[in-house]
């Protein structure tokens, strides 16, 4: 392996830009890293070069550790966005520097400047100064000056990014035969997935500082695993429909799935994904020969070179919810983008306002179905802090969210609700902003009956956490965040397990929320003071399988037994180990019941004032 | 004061488009106004300097320019410049590194604290280096005690003259390096160059005419100081006495020939240093370098 990323992380004024990365690029290997920009894409890179330090974790280059070393050390080829040629320097003697650094003969260095320049394609340019070349020429300057040394590995970030599409498409060719030829392990970052598909081997893909997926870039187009990457490269039609085993039931139709996915935890939901090319449309359905989604309107059509695309409007389906393409607020029907070839469209023509069947060719599942939180605002104090760690959380999990503003007309909720919109507008995956004048409890079943939410999260009251989170649990499926005031993104979290619980649903849930927010976790389990050693053996065996399922997810865990008092145990490890957010397992009486808080899940709430409370429910032997 | 060649400079062919042109009458009015204005206050005294300097012919001419007071005048002037210039030099480039590379508390404060001497009369400034180093001064008896001289001597003007031509490289560097970004040098250690080769081989070159320009500055400055340097000099005749100063007594001594003669000296300086600038500037627009 060339390049091995092992957990970096970098913080930049208390904000994970890049959180626990891992990575392994093979030797020879063109590998894209790809995202929207403030990904942490670049900074990545940076600390492969060690132009920047990490925080955390390791980076190996052909199994060398230079995790502390300068980047004088690392051998690496570096280029910019804007080139960064030196200005006062001519086309070789940019080319010839980090020969003449390495004090290189001056006759083997004119060798290796006219094979790059060669390499390069700009043979005869020895003499010009940088400002006589344009912005391509330039880059190849850039390109040849950073392989001149031979380094190990080339880093290439945005490299195409100030130039116009014309001469990017260019240099793509040229840079792919330029690393074929010389089999340099490289890493291109960019946010244009164009550049992914054209180059790639490999390509990863990054939002919020977390490398989400990686693999062959059409394997992530047709295969996607999270909604980010579905709907980031390409055009996605997304939604959420109803799951069995082998296919998926969107309104009365099933469709065939072509992949297995594994229900995690009882999960009813799925979201599925079919591309703009797997729709079939035509005016009569007695001629598709695939699964039907039903009749729609051409909402408009348009021809973009070799396709015709068009946008259907269909009525809704029950139990069908869209995401991708987005409807506007209050329009209940779904949208779905669809592709034509153009001989298909000049055989079938479609204008705006047609009736047609609409089929779906190709459908695929995606296996990390879509968070959805209810965050609640207003109604007291500590119930800001609800919306600012539960926005900050709904970004980096790419969540869709809904903000319930409690309190009565006039109280000043409206004015509220709009700050809170102003302030989370960007980065979600859908924001919906509703008010109530109920109570907490009543207004949040309220809620859950329109829509099921993974996870609700509320504000820590001065008094009566307790009940207010008994409340706010209520008869739903949601899991509950209890906020207090002042709390920040968790870097460490401590998950409680009671060891032969009967799912697994706290560690699993906890773990993709752990994941979303790259913090890292620790599982705990208490024992009785006297329990024997098979007791022992039997916590240990269970430990190790939730750290199993946390690694699954990505996440780094470490397990710890303690024994003694529950309480006692739980709270002196949450201390010790400082860690800042706190997850318990609670155990649901019987569904369909409102939840009660008993024994120790109510004695820790009351416990821990100042940190967030995460309350998974158990689904008990359903 | 003006970036020499911040941005790249973008000539106009076709000059402004007409919607942004005045009337001819006002473009007419504006112009000889300012050419007016120039003749009467620029190109007048400076005809006069040298017409008073050559009334009474080239021998006087000469003879005031090459008496020995003269003489060692423009020895202790051309002295003070060459210990002043390489030292701001130094002071300078640390400045505007330390201001456009790091982010420190009270970088704001430094970066008034730079121009502090330009907003100070230099006359003050002055009398501060008597106020420390004089004989009533705050060091003053424990530099006696040592036979230490700094007032009244090479290293008081020294001082003064530094004191006053202290911002002009900081003030030329900071908006060229801030302008200019650390790109490269981020380059160049990637490409295997040590701290002080990246220095030495990229920054120092990147920042060249930024450079010539603030020498340019600064000598021309410490050449024809004033103000600080009449105050701790202590007016003693080929001693303590620069070129300005000498100018100052061959005048009070109604020797009005001779004070035009040397003064037409510094008057020449001037010229050079016009040139010169207007040299550096065409060359770097020339390159597009300096960007």
């Amino acid at each position: 392996m060339s390049i091995v990323l092992e957990h970096l992380s970098k913080v930049f004024g208390g904000h994970g830009v890049v959180s626990n990365v891992s990575l392994e690029i093979a030797d020879g290997e063109l590998f894209v890293l790809l995202g929207p920009s403030g990904s942490g894409k670049s900074t990545v890179l940076r600390m492969i070069a060690g132009l920047l330090d990490s925080d955390e974790g390791r980076v190996l280059l052909n199994g060398r550790d230079v995790t502390g070393l300068p980047p004088q050390k690392r051998g690496v080829g570096f280029v910019f966005q804007h080139y960064a040629l030196f200005r006062h320097m001519s086309v070789a003697e940019n080319i010839e520097f980090p020969l003449a650094i390495r004090k290189v003969k001056p006759a083997e260095r004119r060798r290796r400047r006219d094979e790059l320049l060669d390499v390069v394609g700009l043979v005869g340019f020895e003499a010009r100064m940088p400002n006589q070349l344009s912005g391509g020429q330039q880059q190849r300057v850039a390109l040849a000056r950073a392989l001149a040394h031979r380094p190990e590995v080339l880093l290439l970030d945005e490299p195409f990014g100030a130039l116009d599409a014309k001469i990017r498409a260019e240099l793509r060719r040229s840079l792919r035969r330029i690393q074929g030829e010389l089999g340099v392990t490289t890493i291109f970052v960019t946010h244009d997935q164009e550049e992914a598909f054209e180059l790639a081997d490999r390509t990863g893909v990054m939002n919020f500082g977390r490398l989400l997926e990686v693999g062959p870039p059409m394997e992530l187009y047709l295969r996607p695993q999270t909604e980010f990457v579905a709907t980031f490269l390409g055009r996605a039609n997304l939604m959420v429909g109803e799951c069995a085993s082998d296919s998926v039931r969107l309104g009365s139709v099933r469709f065939p799935l072509d992949n297995q996915i594994t229900s995690t935890g009882g999960e009813r939901r799925v979201q599925v994904l079919f591309r703009p090319e797997d729709v079939a449309v035509r005016d009569s359905p007695n001629v598709l020969a695939v699964p039907l989604l039903g009749k729609a309107v051409v909402e408009e059509a348009g021809s973009v070179g070799s396709l015709e695309k068009l946008r259907l409007r269909l009525p809704p389906l029950p139990g069908v919810r869209p995401i991708s393409p987005p409807v506007p607020f209050g329009v209940d029907s779904i949208l779905v983008d669809a592709t034509r070839s153009q001989d298909q469209a000049r055989r079938y023509p479609m204008e705006p306002g047609d009736e047609v069947w609409v089929g779906v060719r190709r459908i695929h599942a995606l296996l990390h179905p879509g968070l959805s939180f209810l965050l609640v605002a207003g109604g007291g104090a500590g119930r800001e802090a609800a919306v600012d760690l539960g926005g900050e959380i709904a970004r980096l999990a790419h969540a869709r969210v809904t903000v319930l503003g409690l309190g009565s007309k006039g109280s000043g909720v409206a004015e509220r609700l709009d700050r809170v919109r102003e302030r989370m507008g960007s980065g979600l995956a859908a924001l919906e902003i509703r008010h109530s004048s109920a109570g907490l409890a009543d207004a949040v079943e309220r809620e859950t009956g329109r829509q099921p939410f993974d996870l609700v999260i509320a504000g820590r009251p001065p008094e009566g956490a307790v009940e207010a989170a008994e409340g706010a649990l209520g008869r739903g499926e949601h899991h509950l965040l209890v906020v207090p005031e002042g709390s920040s993104i968790p870097k460490s979290v401590l998950i409680c397990v009671a060891v032969g619980e009967p799912g697994k649903e706290d560690v699993h849930f906890a773990g993709r929320l752990v994941r979303h927010v790259g913090a890292r976790a620790t599982i705990l389990t208490v024992l009785p003071e006297r329990s024997a050693d098979p007791a022992r053996a039997q916590g240990e065996r269970f430990l190790a399988a939730a750290a199993r399922s946390l690694s699954v997810l990505g996440v780094q865990g470490e397990t710890r037994i303690r024994k003694g008092r529950v309480l006692d145990q739980i709270l002196a490890e949450f201390r010790e180990g400082k860690h800042d957010m706190l997850v318990l397992g609670v155990p649901l009486v019987a569904s369909g019941a409102r939840a009660s808080l008993d024994g120790h899940a109510a004695e820790v709430l009351k416990e821990v004032r100042d940190r967030p409370v995460l309350l998974v429910r158990s689904r008990g032997s359903e | 004061m003006k970036l020499p060649f911040g941005g790249p400079k973008r000539r106009e062919k076709k000059g402004r488009p007409r919607s942004l042109n005045e009337p001819p009458l006002v473009r007419g009015l504006l112009t000889a106004a300012a050419l007016v204005f120039i003749l009467l206050f620029l190109l007048l005294p400076l005809g006069i300097v040298f017409a008073k300097a050559l009334a009474e012919g080239w021998g006087m001419y000469s003879r005031s320019v090459f008496e020995p007071y003269a003489l060692r005048a423009i020895r202790l002037t051309v002295l003070t410049t060459l210990i002043v210039v390489p030292l701001n030099l130094l002071f300078g480039i640390a400045a505007a590194w330390a201001v456009s590379k790091f982010d420190f508390r009270g970088k704001n404060l430094l970066v008034t604290a730079i121009d502090l001497p330009f907003s100070v009369s230099p006359v003050i400034s002055g009398m501060l280096f008597v106020l420390l180093f004089g004989a009533q001064g705050l060091f003053g008896p424990w530099l006696l005690e040592r036979d230490i001289k700094i007032v009244f001597a090479l290293p008081g003007i020294v001082l003064a003259t530094l004191f006053v031509t202290s911002p002009l490289v900081a003030r030329e560097l900071i908006p060229l390096m801030r302008s200019q970004g650390s790109e490269e040098e981020e380059m160049a250690v990637t490409l295997g160059a040590s701290g002080l080769q990246t220095f030495l081989k990229v920054s120092i070159p990147k920042m060249k005419w930024g450079l010539f320009y603030g020498v340019i500055l600064c000598s021309a400055r410490s050449i024809g100081e004033f103000g600080a340097v009449s105050v701790v000099s202590g007016h003693i005749r080929g001693l303590t006495t620069t070129v300005p100063l000498h100018v100052e007594m061959l005048y009070n001594e109604y020797q009005f020939t001779a004070a035009f003669a040397v003064a037409s000296l510094l008057t020449m300086l001037a010229l050079v240093t016009l040139v010169l600038k207007g040299l550096i500037e065409w060359r770097a627009s020339l390159r597009g370098e300096g960007k």
